[in-house]
């Protein structure tokens, strides 16, 4: 724990470029996500501070799984940089405006990895390595489903700003999903290729959440029973022949 | 010879007209969806930089295939826009080629990668 401490007091912090990816993937999610402020008419001081609201929200979202990407990147002896997907960001904008911010599509970016040298020495497969990249890419989309859970207990047990709390459940489990997606570019095809097997665990268990948060079930550990429930299904049908 | 399905083969050969058709039918798709003119224009605008980009990408192995299916795409973006009447096409046709060459020019100088 003191090593990893360590290694984040020195080595923790952002690449001017990665400065500016994070700035322009923020802005432009926002603009996904507050395009639509489900008003009857337009009204632009109500739709800024609806986008303000927003940006706040992915603000934190991103930087949160942007954060837990560089811890467990350090811990493992890697340095995690987020890179921006200006395609992916262009495909957003198109889909919300052809469908007037009734269906988002958020893909921002994702993981990118350095190979650090000196925290890496004596380690057995000293490369960057599949398991690696995996493991580091499933730390962001947990990021989120953990600050997700955080607002879904302040939104439905306590009570306490419902309506900020649900919006920011509900951004950071849009987010979350689309990251697990096995696109290029994309945190999801890291974990794909470290195991299919662990990718469908992964990506059912958490889908499995956000599909119970749905049916007012906040319970994780029905999600990972579904998680397993999908990940031995998925060996059955499909890993077994091979 | 290898193959016994020759319909497949036919296929494949001619892929960069399927794509030419395939992309065409998007754009089209694409235009009719529009609602207005300004979404229309940032909507091309945008896909413009998308070319841009590949264009960028592919300069090394630029192919007819790759206008072929630029070219589909915004043909299929202006008939939908001449159904639907929503913009002017001179205004979409010059603002594609200025998103691509922005796109281009963006990567070209490395602001992004």
């Amino acid at each position: 724990m003191g090593e990893l401490l360590y290694r984040i007091k020195r080595f923790y912090g952002w690449e001017p470029r990665e400065k500016r990816d994070i700035f322009i993937s923020v802005l432009v999610v926002a603009f996904i996500f507050a395009y639509d402020d489900k008003q009857p008419t337009f009204v632009l001081a109500h739709w800024l501070l609806n986008y303000l609201m927003t940006l706040l929200i992915v603000a934190i979202t991103v930087l949160a799984f942007d954060g837990a990407m560089k811890v467990a990147a350090l811990q493992q002896g890697f340095r995690a940089e987020y890179r921006m997907w200006p395609m992916g960001l262009a495909i957003g904008v198109i889909i919300t405006l052809l469908t007037k911010g009734r269906f988002y599509v958020i893909l921002p970016g994702g993981l990118f990895l350095h190979h650090m040298m000196m925290l890496r020495l004596g380690k057995y497969r000293y490369g960057i390595n599949t398991i690696a990249q995996g493991t580091i890419a499933t730390a962001g989309p947990v990021a989120n489903l953990i600050l997700a859970t955080i607002s879904l207990f302040f939104a439905a047990q306590l009570h306490v700003m419902p309506a900020f709390f649900g919006y920011f459940a509900m951004i950071n489990f849009w987010f979350m999903i689309y990251q697990l997606l096995p696109i290029p570019r994309i945190n999801g095809i890291h974990i794909f290729f470290m195991s299919r097997l662990a990718y469908v665990f992964i990506f059912s268990t958490l889908l499995a959440y956000v599909l119970l948060v749905q049916a007012k079930v906040y319970s994780w550990i029905f999600a990972l029973l579904i998680g397993t429930v999908c990940w031995f299904l998925w060996y059955w049908f499909f890993e077994r022949s091979i | 010879m290898m193959f016994k399905n020759k319909k497949a083969i036919k296929w494949l050969d001619a892929w960069g007209e399927v794509g030419t058709s395939i992309f065409l039918v998007i754009g089209l798709l694409v235009s009719l969806i529009v609602d207005s003119a300004v979404v229309s224009y940032i909507v091309i605008l945008l896909s413009g930089i998308m070319v841009g980009r590949l264009y960028h990408k592919r300069r090394h192995r630029f192919g007819v295939v790759f206008v072929l299916v630029t070219a589909g795409y915004i043909v299929g973006y202006l008939i939908g826009n001449l159904v639907t009447g929503r913009g002017y096409w001179l205004v979409i046709l010059v603002l594609f080629f200025i998103g691509t060459y922005l796109g281009n020019y963006l990567h070209k100088k490395r602001y992004f990668k």
